[in-house]
Formats: C-alpha cells, structure tokens, sequence
C-alpha cells in the first residue's frame, strides 16, 4: 500500500486535520452513501444514510493517525460503509408488512444483502473473497466466480434461516429438509459454525471470542464450509467425501463431541 | 646500486607474561541430551490466499457469473422462482454496494 504523506504535518485528532480530512474526503464518503443507496434501492438522502456516511467520516477523522502510515481513505471505508448500511436498516422504506408483496420481497433482499455485509466484512473494502487453491489464486476471473459462489451460498442460507418459522408451511418445508439433512450430516464443529452465524446472527469474530479460538481460523474455516456446501448444492448426490476439520479446530471438535450438546441441526430435523 | 640500508630499530613488540592457568568452569557446559529422534520439517504451506478490488467493470461480469451459478446450484433443488430471484438479487445488491468508485 502506498504511503500518504498528505497528512504528515498535522497532529493526528487537532481541529485542523480533522477539518482538512472532512473537506477532502466528504464527497468520496457521500459516493459511498450513494453507492449503497442506489443498490438497495432507497434514498441517500431521504432514508438518512448520508448522515451515516458524515458521523462516520467525522469519526474515523479524529481517530486517524497519518504517522501509521495508512492512507486514510483504507483506513476509513470500512467505517463509513457499515454506517450507512446500519443507517439504511434504521430506515422508514425498510419495512416489511405493507401489503406490497413487491416491496416485501425488496426488503427480504436487503436483509439478506446486509446479512451478506456482516459475515464477510472484506466486501466492504471492496475486496473479493478469498480462495485457497493455489493453483488459481491469481486469476482474477476465477477469484470472481469463487466470490459468486460462496455469497450465493451464504445468501441461501440466510433466506432458508429467516424462514425456519415457517417450516409449517408444507412448501417450504419441502424445500429445506433436503438442505437440512446435509447440515445435519456435518462435523459438529461445522454444524455449529452455520448454527451461530446464520441462524442466531453471531459474527465470526464474536463466535470465535466464545470459543477461545484465533478470529482467522474460524474465518477460514467457514469459508472452507460454505465453499463445500456451494458444491454439495450443485451436486446432485452431494460428494460422498465428508469435509474435514482444519487441526486446530479439532480440539474444540473432541470437546463439542464429548459433551452432552446435541447437535443443532439434529435436533432441529427432530423437532419438525 | 644498493640502497642505503636504514638503522635497525627494534621492531619486535616486548612479549608480555604468559598467564597463570585457571581451571575450567565446568558450570558453562551444558549437560548432554539424548539424540532426539528426527522428526518431519514442518509443512511449508503452499495455500496463496489473494484478493482483488471489486471494480465497476467487474460488476457486470459478476452479475453475469450470478446467474450462471445460481442455475447450476439450484438445478434438481425444490426451490421456488420467487426465492431463487430473492437469492440472486440479494448476491446482485451485495456486489453492487461494494464496488470500488475507480474516480475514488
């Protein structure tokens, strides 16, 4: 990464540099506002998510310290961007229930769309997922596709969890046994991962904290599931090989194992 | 013709005493272990883990993969029209907001 010098002469958090950093950079954070307004289709202005954008951008200002090295707006996007998505969630047009079935299915979208921002907080940087084959790493098409495939994944995890209440309708519960059985044939470790991110909202980084274990093994362990999982979905009869566990999640497997917890998705398919 | 040859000076440096022998200090050595038996190098990871800036230019490009791939992973699946369109379009929205502005 290049390094800025722009900002080397203010002390980092006096009233100049964070004024000179608002100035220089409030139309890039008003883009970004722009940019996820125009996605989800909503108002930047309107639903609020320009004042997302300047909170966060007044924020980053007084924190940044231009001796470090980073330019500002890598240290800043982040930020800003998970401002104006919470911004836009807090938002009048993101309801559901208005007898719009067209709006209802937008929103249901966004939720997803949101959800989709939290597991993988790499996509606010504007930055692709990443893949473990060698061989293609540095093939940008490739990087692409394997991004499309993990968030169709996810995506369809997230839709089949919000709509896990509704397992009464015959429809859908169709549609989510054949899924569920999948799950329900995974390592403990793995089930659990799905359990917590995608049906009770944990991040990596808070599921991680609870288990005591590094906050990137967790990360790419759950990348290595979902991207498992994208070829069991495309595979008629799901490969016959079982995923297996990474070693240094194997201790916390054995202890998962040998406690009386059952495991979520058992206990789930039991229940319906 | 031979050059003059210059006063002898004493150039050999005056030796000094050779030292008292002191005994060694057996404290220093370190005791001797048991051949530890060979053991494998640790494994040198191969895994390239790289990342690339999500452009407009690829935006289009990736919309297109979403269907392509959305088809492959729904076919033979029991899942409505209405849910496979949720499910692409949420993807679609997601790589829409997080396209890098090039003017940035």
């Amino acid at each position: 990464m290049k390094k800025d010098n722009t900002y080397i002469k203010y002390q980092p958090a006096s009233e100049e540099l964070v004024q000179r950093l608002v100035d220089d950079h409030r139309n890039w954070a008003i883009s970004i506002a722009k940019s996820i307004a125009r996605s989800w289709n909503l108002d930047w202005q309107l639903d609020g998510i320009d004042g997302g954008a300047f909170e966060a951008l007044i924020f980053c200002a007084r924190r940044y310290d231009p001796n470090i090295g980073v330019p500002f707006r890598a240290y800043a996007r982040k930020r800003i961007h998970e401002s104006c998505t919470m911004e836009a969630k807090t938002s009048k047009s993101w309801q559901y229930n208005t007898g719009n079935n067209e709006n209802d299915n937008e929103t249901l979208e966004r939720e997803v769309s949101f959800k989709l921002f939290n597991i993988y907080p790499s996509l606010r940087e504007g930055v692709s997922l990443t893949t473990e084959d060698g061989e293609n790493s540095a093939n940008h098409d490739y990087l692409l596709r394997t991004t499309v495939k993990i968030l169709l994944t996810s995506a369809n995890l997230i839709n089949m969890a919000q709509e896990a209440q509704e397992l009464n309708n015959p429809d859908n519960a169709l549609e989510t046994t054949n899924i569920l059985s999948m799950l329900a044939n995974l390592d403990s470790v793995h089930q659990n991962i799905l359990w917590f991110v995608y049906w009770q909202d944990y991040s990596l980084r808070s599921l991680a904290e609870e288990w005591g274990v590094d906050e990137l093994v967790v990360i790419r362990e759950h990348q290595t599931l979902i991207d498992y999982l994208s070829k069991q979905f495309q595979s008629a009869r799901g490969q016959s090989s079982k995923l297996k566990l990474r070693p240094k999640l194997r201790p916390l497997g054995n202890i998962l194992n040998n406690s009386k917890h059952e495991f979520p998705f058992k206990k789930f398919k039991k229940e319906k | 013709m031979a050059d003059k040859i210059n006063r002898i000076t004493n150039t050999i440096p005056r030796s000094s005493k050779i030292n008292k022998t002191s005994e060694v200090n057996l404290n220093s050595i370190s005791s001797i272990k048991n051949i530890q038996k060979t053991s494998a190098a640790s494994r040198v990871s191969s895994v390239q883990r790289s990342t690339i800036s999500i452009s407009a230019a690829d935006q289009a490009k990736m919309f297109q993969m979403v269907e392509e791939e959305a088809s492959k992973m729904f076919e033979g699946q029991n899942i409505s029209n209405q849910k496979q369109e949720t499910i692409k379009n949420s993807v679609k929205r997601t790589i829409s907001a997080s396209e890098i502005d090039e003017d940035e």
